[in-house]
């Protein structure tokens, strides 16, 4: 509804002129380039950062182990005082953007913890402080799932009944790429510098340059901003007043279908990344592969993501049926695990439909969220879901280590696909409880805009 | 009319309860669940004290079972560490005996240990067959392959450190209870003069009299028919920095056919989690239910504490006669497999197969990681038992599986009917927002 009275404003009040460069299309905001350029290549990069350094340590896990002299726990730790705080964190997170920051300072705001964080990380191991490098994490923690938080608030922002599925699809294709670039150049360039300083030294030196992404992303943060203050002025974008300010308690107001949603979200994901997490000993053991390519077969689902999520995204902004699509996703997972449980067909086989049945289910669920909750607390529903998926992904697995330790794969095997199961029933009821509502979530795209033109045309009577 | 109709039926019936019944009981004797299992160490020692002392001093040790059931179908078994690590297995029918031990030949070595042990009444069929355990292996996996057939083809002589298993001096063995024992020794045959190493190896054998499943992992499934085994090479210090060992292992049947390793794969890994497989090295594949089994899941693991993270591979390689290994036929000559009475062993009718099992996945850290690996297999007669699916398991899939789907057909059905009784009543469900 606030999408309505954005475009209302906009064609009862004169326009404010652009001269110069900023009136050509990349730099105008009431053009369609400037939404792609440069704003969705800042949304994208904005996150970059933090998913370059989140997977820090995994990339020189051996180097890590050896340089600072900690065992195997004492290194996942460094993952715990990640994830562990931002089950609850991110929720206040999305608030707090909701509330307090808007999502400008908020992503500014996040960047800064996510960099300062990075930076604590590389000064205890520059100095050798295992309890410093500890507190790192912690701080990028509070930064990092946060700012996932805002970057999907500004999505929405620029791109609602546009392409919004498409720029999901991205996002997580480049947090993809993020964590696919650290993997593969962590290791080769800790070797650099390892030619010239040793030992944890060289550790801190390669971190800082991690450090130095988040920079990169910070500077992203304010232009962003920079970017959608003008547009504010110059589309002359409503402002939330104080009333409409979402108040704590409004959390309870939100619909059941944003329930469904969260549920979906988290049976979906514990069963697909905590898997990946004991896959390799899986692929090796029951497929007979080598550790090469059980490795291969196992980073399958990241690599098909990047490049199928953008383009599903694409094709579920021009065709809709949002539901419908989440739907096939979790079906479709739920055949590959059992090909995973049941057969001994090749595991590539698996993996890659698994890899883009995500993509399908991610692109089309979190735009979803946008669709019945207005954008003013849009931040706060975003941060409970992954709040809510975070918990999910934390416990199972913790969960299904222990299962799979007394049990075997065959039984982890069948946990997941209860959770699909579970996933599938929450799929269900959301499409009986959307229909019942005049089935708003599994429009067509078609309708959708139909509908919007009809909301507006309606508006601009009154 | 009738009534002789209805006592043929009865008839009928009984034969064919009769048959239900004899088929019945022909499986009970084909399979039997329950042995009377006696174990002894250095048998028939009263007869020859000298000998016998001289062979409890210098590690010569002789462990003779029986496992005996009702009908008097019986395994014998011999664990022996003179001239090799070895079992014999010898099973015979329809008539209860037991084997005699002349030490004084077991001790003499030269060739002179054939007939040492014999049947104590003459017996007219026994089936015979042994494992050896010929050789340790050890090279330096530069390569980190963890394959055995690719070091041989690439790694020099320098990268080899190969231990006759003739060549080391073993513990006394002591039965201990449930029928166990163990062959150790903390010899190394490679020390050099100014050495000390305290590295033991180890062969921990269980002889079974009685069905069940082994309560560590991999949980081997056993019967009646067969002995457990634990190889252990713990605290050794490795020759190289990537030192991985390997067993080579020699299988010999009295039977004609070609000996056969069946690999059984499974989707089942309950027991033994990340374990998908089965090995059977069969001495007759095309009698299994009358001849000798070598039976291992190809898992070891490189901790005292088993468990996923502590797994690592095991790897067998193709069997081969003993055309071309003159060595390893003379030291099976020193064994206690030849002692047996010649006429048992009929020179026509019997096969001998020799193997590498290595022990090792890449990238598991080598065997210096935890200095640590043990392997758990098993050997024994008749068919090899096969794992199954649980009903634990069955039920946990049909529950995890079943019930989503249920409630997701009710569901649908639910509502279904709910929306035809809406439109027959007329009645229209209020819609909350009908529009955005």
């Amino acid at each position: 509804m606030s999408q309505a009275n954005e475009q209302t404003a906009l064609i009862n009040e004169d326009d404010e002129e652009l001269e110069g460069c900023s009136g050509t299309p990349p730099c105008n905001p009431k053009s369609c380039l400037h939404r792609y350029f440069p704003v969705l290549i800042l949304i994208c990069f904005l996150s970059f950062g933090s998913y370059f350094c989140y997977d820090n340590p995994a990339a020189l896990q051996d180097t890590m182990i050896r340089d600072l002299d900690i065992n195997e726990s004492k290194f996942m730790a460094f993952y715990s005082f990640y994830s562990w705080p931002n089950v609850v964190l991110c929720m206040f997170g999305g608030y707090l953007i909701d509330r307090m920051f808007g999502v400008r300072l908020g992503a500014i705001i996040f960047s800064m913890f996510v960099t300062v964080g990075q930076v604590i990380f590389a000064l205890g191991s520059l100095f050798n402080i295992y309890a410093l490098m500890c507190v790192g994490r912690f701080v990028f923690g509070i930064g990092g799932e946060s700012l996932a938080v805002a970057q999907n608030t500004f999505a929405v922002k620029w791109f609602q009944g546009k392409e919004l599925n498409m720029v999901f699809g991205l996002q997580l294709s480049f947090s993809r790429v993020g964590s696919t670039v650290n993997m593969n150049i962590m290791q080769p360039l800790y070797n650099l510098i390892d030619e010239h300083v040793h030992g944890y030294k060289c550790l801190g030196i390669a971190l800082f340059i991690g450090a130095g992404m988040c920079v990169f992303s910070l500077l992203c943060a304010f232009l962003l901003s920079y970017f959608d203050k003008r547009a504010d002025r110059v589309l002359k974008r409503k402002q939330i007043s104080q009333e409409d300010m979402i108040k704590f308690k409004d959390i309870l107001t939100f619909p059941f279908t944003t329930w469904l949603i969260s549920i979906i979200c988290v049976a979906y994901y514990v069963a697909v990344f905590p898997f990946i997490g004991l896959g390799l000993v899986f692929f090796e053991m029951k497929f007979g592969l080598t550790p090469t390519s059980a490795n291969a077969v196992n980073s399958l689902v990241y690599i098909v993501s990047a490049v199928a999520s953008p383009v599903f995204g694409f094709l579920i902004d021009k065709i809709g049926k949002n539901v419908f699509w989440v739907i096939i996703g979790i079906v479709v997972t739920l055949g590959c695990h059992m090909l995973l449980a049941f057969t001994f067909i090749n595991p590539y086989v698996a993996m890659i439909i698994m890899g883009l049945s995500y993509s399908v289910l991610a692109s089309a669920l979190w735009p979803m969220v946008s669709l019945i909750i207005p954008g003013h607390q849009l931040g706060t529903a975003y941060g409970i879901m992954q709040a809510i998926q975070n918990l999910g992904l934390a416990v199972i697995s913790l969960t299904a280590g222990i299962i799979v330790d007394q049990n075997g794969y065959l039984i982890l095997e069948v946990f997941f696909m209860a959770w699909l199961c579970l996933a599938l029933i929450a799929g269900v009821l959301l499409y009986l409880f959307d229909a019942n509502k005049g089935g708003k979530l599994n429009l067509s795209a078609k309708a959708r805009a139909l509908q919007k033109a009809n909301s507006e045309s309606q508006i601009q009577d009154k | 009319m009738i009534k002789s109709y209805d006592s043929e039926k009865m008839a009928a019936k009984a034969l064919q309860c009769l048959a239900v019944f004899s088929l019945l009981f022909i499986i009970a004797a084909c399979d039997i669940t329950q042995r009377t299992v006696t174990v002894t160490s250095w048998p028939d020692c009263d007869d020859y004290k000298e000998d016998c002392e001289r062979a409890k001093q210098n590690g010569s040790n002789i462990v003779y079972a029986k496992a005996s059931s009702k009908e008097h179908d019986n395994l014998y078994y011999v664990f022996s560490t003179i001239g090799l690590p070895t079992i014999i297995v010898a099973h015979t029918k329809e008539m209860d005996t037991d084997l005699t031990f002349n030490w004084t030949k077991l001790m003499e070595g030269n060739g002179s240990i054939v007939d040492a042990i014999n049947f104590k009444s003459p017996i007219n069929e026994v089936y015979l067959f042994g494992v050896a355990f010929t050789r340790l292996l050890e090279y330096d996996d530069k390569d980190d392959t963890a394959d055995l057939e690719e070091c041989e083809k690439k790694l020099d002589a320098a990268s080899w450190n190969i231990r006759d298993f003739s060549l080391f001096t073993w513990d006394p063995a002591v039965v201990e209870k449930e029928n166990t024992f163990v062959f150790n020794t903390t010899s190394d045959v490679n020390l050099k003069t100014n050495e000390t190493r305290n590295g033991s190896i180890s062969f921990a054998f269980s002889v079974k009299g009685q069905n069940g499943r082994a309560s560590d992992l991999p949980r081997l499934l056993f019967n009646s028919n067969e002995t457990l085994f634990d190889f252990v090479i713990a605290n050794y210090t490795p020759s190289f920095n990537n030192s991985r060992f390997a067993l080579e292992v020699a299988v010999i049947s009295k039977s004609k056919n070609e000996m056969d390793v069946d690999l059984t794969r499974s989707i089942d890994d309950e027991y033994a989690p990340g374990v998908f497989q089965i090995t059977d090295w069969l001495t007759n594949p095309q009698a299994r239910e009358t001849s000798g089994f070598f039976q291992w899941k190809p898992v070891a693991y490189i901790s005292k504490s088993r468990g996923r993270n502590t797994a690592t591979k095991v790897n067998h390689y193709k069997l081969q006669d003993l055309t071309h290994r003159e060595h390893e036929a003379e030291q099976l000559n020193s064994s206690v497999i030849w002692a047996f009475n010649s006429s048992l062993w009929n020179d026509k009718s019997v096969i001998i197969r020799i193997a590498n099992i290595s022990f090792g996945l890449p990238k598991d850290g080598f065997y210096v990681k935890n200095n640590y690996t043990a392997w758990s297999a098993a050997m024994g007669y008749g068919k090899p038992p096969e794992d199954s699916i649980s009903t634990m398991v069955i039920i946990i899939i049909s529950a995890g599986l079943g019930i989503p789907v249920i409630i997701i057909i009710f569901g649908s059905i639910f509502t279904v009917v709910r929306r035809l009784r809406q439109r027959a009543t007329g009645y229209i469900a209020v819609r909350s927002d009908p529009i955005n």
